[in-house]
């Protein structure tokens, strides 16, 4: 006969254990923040969302029944061939454009973080420090830059730099459609990979290819046996965050689809149409379901995340025992590759800061004769054009206001996500094969699959519910939505830093009867400080450029950086919206350096910028 | 014989007792409680305007810890807050404006009509339908008629109570492409006529992004714009039309099903674009846009800015044409309500009052084409026509029509814009 110990004993002896206690408060957090979001999507496609929905399904339906008519509608109607045009064309097309981008982020960050950690390439400093401005500007700045630059006359779009410089006119598809849109979000979401993928790569044991070496393997047996299982997790990590923002990214292929039907080059992607069918009165629920297809689409990389790290395979890179990094050396080829690098990486990170920086400058986008700081120093109201009260940025004390709010939030969040995301790690990593930990690790990846503009909906709705209303408008709420949201870069920088710790490491604390927190601050912190200060850096960025899960919830006296732009934008004055673009980027740098003063560690060091 | 007598007598007494008591128990007919803010609007309706401004100036001293919170799409309501503000000044410094986007803040306005709860204490928003099946049918926006001297609101304007109307048109370069290019809407169908060419350089923002723009293609196969586009088919191809050639439900369908297709270029934002009507002259492009954008345009800024021709200079520099046979572009309103929650309602009426008389509407959009009051008084600007001839020569937006055939038409549309035949 088994004999058991006393509930009360195996409680204690359960709850004695740090990654225990981790899982269970996790699990109630996240419930209560994440399942309810989700819960609200899965119900609306599932009832009728208003009275315009009702008007739409007929029937003789109301407001609030039950039906099934938006998964109906959307996956199989005939009508106009209307599921094919709505959902499964566009979700093919959008598939191809996601993984496009996840090639181009993986293949160009993983590149760069391979000559930056494991090669003597010069420069790497510099080359390091700039290749993370493409991340830190919103999105659609990179798609606004390609057109610029490959925009010609051939195709009636005015003449683009490259046409300019060169007299070469690209074709169309190059310009407008699925091509430029995965390059552009694939440029803008290369710093991530390299971030994740370098930061493994630097941490990584040099023992490990060292043995492989004297164990006479070639080259490409040691980076396809050694090298590529050990970035695996950071690999797929990249794949499933660049996938998932990529399908759900809404302003680049909504800004890039400029062709004309007949050209065939037209591109509706699967984002565009979740976000006419989720603004229009008539069709939420049907929005619902697409946001829950695409929601599941994710979830199946993240099963394949899991596969690989939950299973039996190890990734300890990180034995405390050895630092040492051999560098490969380039050799003869090493100037040429530091220049072709440093070209390719300044063009895509600099020149569009340039563009930013002279769009905020120039009345007339192109004509140098139009020169004027006005949008930035100011003090009197911009005359001539009706635009009410709007001065200068730099003497806007709404946009100074705005700014410290930003700020403020943005750290917060980046406090709270990173903590959470580094226990989250430490739970996995300690619990690796518990139901319990895969769950909570999976819940926390899960508000980045949610649209943002439904996350910040669901948000806004539970504000108005008796009881909470304390909290609409306040910045209480951005902060708790933000912390949310921006979790999973903290759980999957967490978890892959984690995963890479050797348990012997804590063992050896734990031998010698160190408390667990000291543990962490003091040992295990430490060890992978890089990784996590990734951790807190990244959300910090999102937070800074975050507009759409904002823009429901805060209120004028909660006004952000990014909701002034978005006005700037809205009433016409692009030349400010640019002038506040450059300037979260350049606030955004700042905070970069003065973390890197202050802890030694910054995004691109993590990655091995010195 | 007794005993049944007996029976049947217990038997109707219970009967009658039921009935009885169901008659004493039956409800009477609910009559619904009136709001706060519904008794302050019907109250503020009879007052005189020294009456409301009395009431408004009481309803702000009693709450000095409350501030009036306009929330709406367009940046007039900020201008005009500052004009009220300066015509009242015990109201100076206890105004708000909100700057809401119509798809962004529409989820606010149902959370807020779901749990009754306060969200502003004026609201301007665009969307018939959304306006009518969310907010008007619920109850949740009301509407206060202004009235006084040199107000004077148009009856079908008054429930809901339109505040101003805008235009989109079809713009182009005036200093190069100039007005003869389009004389027919079917020119941009891209098919040649009996004496015009086809045009395919429109370019038209996607209307998956842009509802006004949907709204406007949706009020294309309504039986009013199917009338102009029929005598505008026969003046262009000079025949009648023949539906029965095509599959067309009618010849607005067909009309957008070419339209859509001859788009040369989609952009993504009226505002942007307009700013680049000075390159349009390299193709001759054709812009579809809200026709108090011209103000955003910019081309004279350098040599005019300074100057009272500036403004002049700039809306000629982009021109539109009056005379498009067929029709000349899309009329649709911004509502200007009060919801059922507001805090300072008779703030809120007057408020109202204020924009709608002559001086409010200066402060907020005087001297702008492309917007019109709903107060008959207050004439558009110089050079602009009249509401009513825009009324007449446009498409006119119409929540029926769009609710009654929303689920086909849009269905069609995005059909179109996939490049479906």
């Amino acid at each position: 006969m088994k004999n058991k110990q006393p509930l009360g004993n195996r409680l204690k002896s359960y709850f004695s254990k740090p990654a225990n206690v981790i899982c269970i408060i996790f699990l109630v957090i996240l419930l209560a923040t994440v399942v309810l979001p989700l819960l609200t999507l899965l119900i609306g496609s599932f009832t009728v969302n208003g009275n315009q929905e009702a008007i739409y399904i007929g029937q003789g339906v109301m407001d609030g029944d039950f039906t099934f008519n938006h998964w109906k509608e959307l996956l199989t109607s005939r009508d106009f061939d209307y599921a094919l045009i709505k959902f499964w064309r566009p979700l093919g097309q959008s598939t191809v454009m996601a993984l496009l981008a996840c090639l181009v982020a993986v293949g160009f960050g993983g590149v760069v973080a391979w000559f930056i950690t494991r090669s003597d390439l010069p420069g790497k400093q510099f080359i390091s420090t700039i290749f993370v401005f493409p991340y830190i500007m919103p999105s659609w700045a990179m798609a606004m830059f390609w057109e610029n630059f490959f925009k010609n006359t051939q195709i009636n779009a005015g003449a683009g730099m490259l046409e300019g410089m060169t007299g070469i006119c690209v074709p169309e598809s190059f310009v407008y459609g699925l091509f430029p849109c995965a390059m552009s979000l694939g440029l803008h979401y290369a710093p991530f990979a390299y971030i994740l993928i370098g930061g493994i790569l630097r941490n990584m044991d040099a023992n490990l290819e060292e043995a492989a070496t004297v164990l006479k393997a070639s080259r490409f047996k040691i980076l396809r046996k050694v090298t590529l299982p050990i970035v695996m997790p950071a690999l797929i990590s990249t794949v499933l965050l660049v996938f998932s923002s990529s399908i759900s990214s809404f302003t680049v292929p909504f800004f890039l689809n400029k062709s004309s039907i007949s050209s065939g080059n037209n591109f509706i992607s699967i984002s565009v149409q979740l976000r006419s069918l989720i603004n229009t009165g008539f069709t939420k629920g049907q929005g619902y379901v697409l946001a829950i297809i695409l929601m599941l689409f994710s979830i199946g990389i993240l099963t394949l995340n899991n596969w690989f790290t939950g299973s039996r395979k190890s990734f300890t890179t990180v034995t405390g025992k050895s630092g040492q990094v051999s560098l490969v050396k380039l050799g003869k080829a090493k100037p040429f590759v530091a220049a072709v690098l440093f070209i390719i990486v300044a063009f895509f990170a600099i020149m569009p800061l340039v563009s930013f920086a002279m769009e905020s400058v120039l009345e007339v986008p192109g004509d140098w004769s139009t020169f004027t700081l006005r949008y930035w120093l100011s003090s009197e109201g911009f005359e001539g054009s009706n635009k009410g009260d709007t001065i200068g940025i730099l003497r806007s004390s709404i946009m100074w206001k705005a700014l410290g709010r930003s700020l403020l939030l943005s750290i917060i969040v980046s406090l709270i996500a990173g903590t959470f995301g580094l226990l989250i790690g430490y739970a996995v990593a300690k619990k690796r094969n518990s139901k319990l930990a895969t769950f909570v690790s999976n819940l926390a990846f899960f508000p980045y699959l949610i649209p943002a503009m439904s996350f910040g909906a669901v948000y806004l709705a539970l504000s108005y519910t008796k009881g909470f209303t304390w909290l609409d408008g306040s910045f209480i709420l951005l902060m708790l939505v933000g912390s949310i949201k921006f979790m999973p870069f903290a759980s999957r920088t967490g978890t892959s830093a984690m995963l890479q710790l050797s348990g012997e490491i804590e063992e050896a604390a734990i031998v010698i009867g160190v408390p667990w927190i000291k543990r962490m601050t003091r040992v295990l912190f430490p060890i992978q400080k890089a990784s996590f200060i990734s951790g807190y850096l990244l959300p910090f960025i999102s937070c800074m450029r975050e507009m759409s899960l904002f823009v429901l919830l805060a209120a004028s006296y909660t006004t952000l950086v990014t909701t002034v732009l978005q006005e700037y934008s809205r009433t016409g004055l692009s030349q400010a919206a640019n002038a506040i673009n450059l300037l979260i980027i350049v606030v955004v740098l700042v905070i970069q350096f003065v973390v890197n003063k202050l802890t030694g560690a910054s995004i691109d060091k993590g990655v091995g910028g010195n | 014989m007794k005993k049944t007598m007996k029976k049947v007598l217990v038997l109707v007494l219970v009967l009658a007792m039921v009935f009885a008591m169901a008659a004493c128990g039956k409800k009477e007919e609910p009559v619904e409680e009136k709001s706060a803010v519904q008794t302050a609007i019907e109250a503020a309706q009879k007052m005189t305007l020294a009456e409301l401004e009395e009431a408004a100036k009481k309803e702000l001293e009693e709450h000095p810890d409350l501030v009036f919170n306009a929330d709406s799409l367009t940046s007039g309501i900020k201008k005009a807050l500052a004009g009220f503000e300066k015509k009242y000044e015990w109201a100076a410094g206890k105004t708000a404006y909100n700057s809401k986007k119509g798809s962004e803040y529409q989820p606010k306005l149902i959370a807020a009509q779901k749990a009754n709860s306060y969200i502003a204490d004026f609201v301007m928003i665009q969307d018939a339908s959304f306006l009518k099946n969310a907010m008007l049918d619920t109850g949740f926006l009301r509407s206060y008629v202004p009235a006084g001297e040199g107000i004077e609101i148009a009856a079908e304007d008054q429930n809901p109570l339109v505040g101003v109307t805008f235009n989109k048109v079809f713009m182009y370069d005036n200093t190069t492409v100039g007005a003869d290019q389009l004389k027919n809407v079917w020119q941009m169908t891209g098919v040649d006529g009996a004496t015009l060419k086809g045009v395919n350089n429109v370019s038209f923002q996607n209307p998956l992004g842009e509802d006004i723009n949907m709204s406007f293609l949706i009020m294309l196969t309504s039986p009013a714009a199917c009338e102009k586009l029929t005598a505008a088919y026969k003046s262009y191809f000079g025949t009648d039309y023949d539906g029965s050639k095509d599959d067309y439900e009618n010849i607005g369908y067909k009309f957008v099903a070419e339209f859509v297709k001859n788009v040369g270029h989609w952009h993504s934002s009226d505002s942007s674009e307009v700013k680049k009507i000075n390159t349009y002259n390299e193709d001759g492009r054709i812009l579809f846009a809200g026709l108090c954008k011209l103000k955003d345009y910019e081309f004279y800024k350098k040599d005019y800015k300074d100057t009272d021709m500036y403004y002049t200079k700039t809306v000629t520099a982009g021109g539109w044409n009056n005379d498009i046979e067929g029709f000349d572009g899309f009329v649709y309103n911004m509502w200007t309500l009060i919801p059922d929650t507001a805090q300072l309602p008779y703030t809120a009426c007057l408020f109202i009052n204020y924009i709608h008389s002559e001086e409010g509407y200066a402060a907020g959009w005087g001297g702008v084409l492309g917007y019109y009051s709903s107060n008959k008084n207050i004439p558009s600007v110089d050079g602009d026509p009249a509401l009513s001839v825009w009324k007449e020569q446009c498409v006119v937006e119409d929540v029926e029509y769009i609710d009654s055939v929303y689920a086909t038409a849009v269905k069609f549309i995005n059909m179109q814009l996939a490049g479906v035949k």
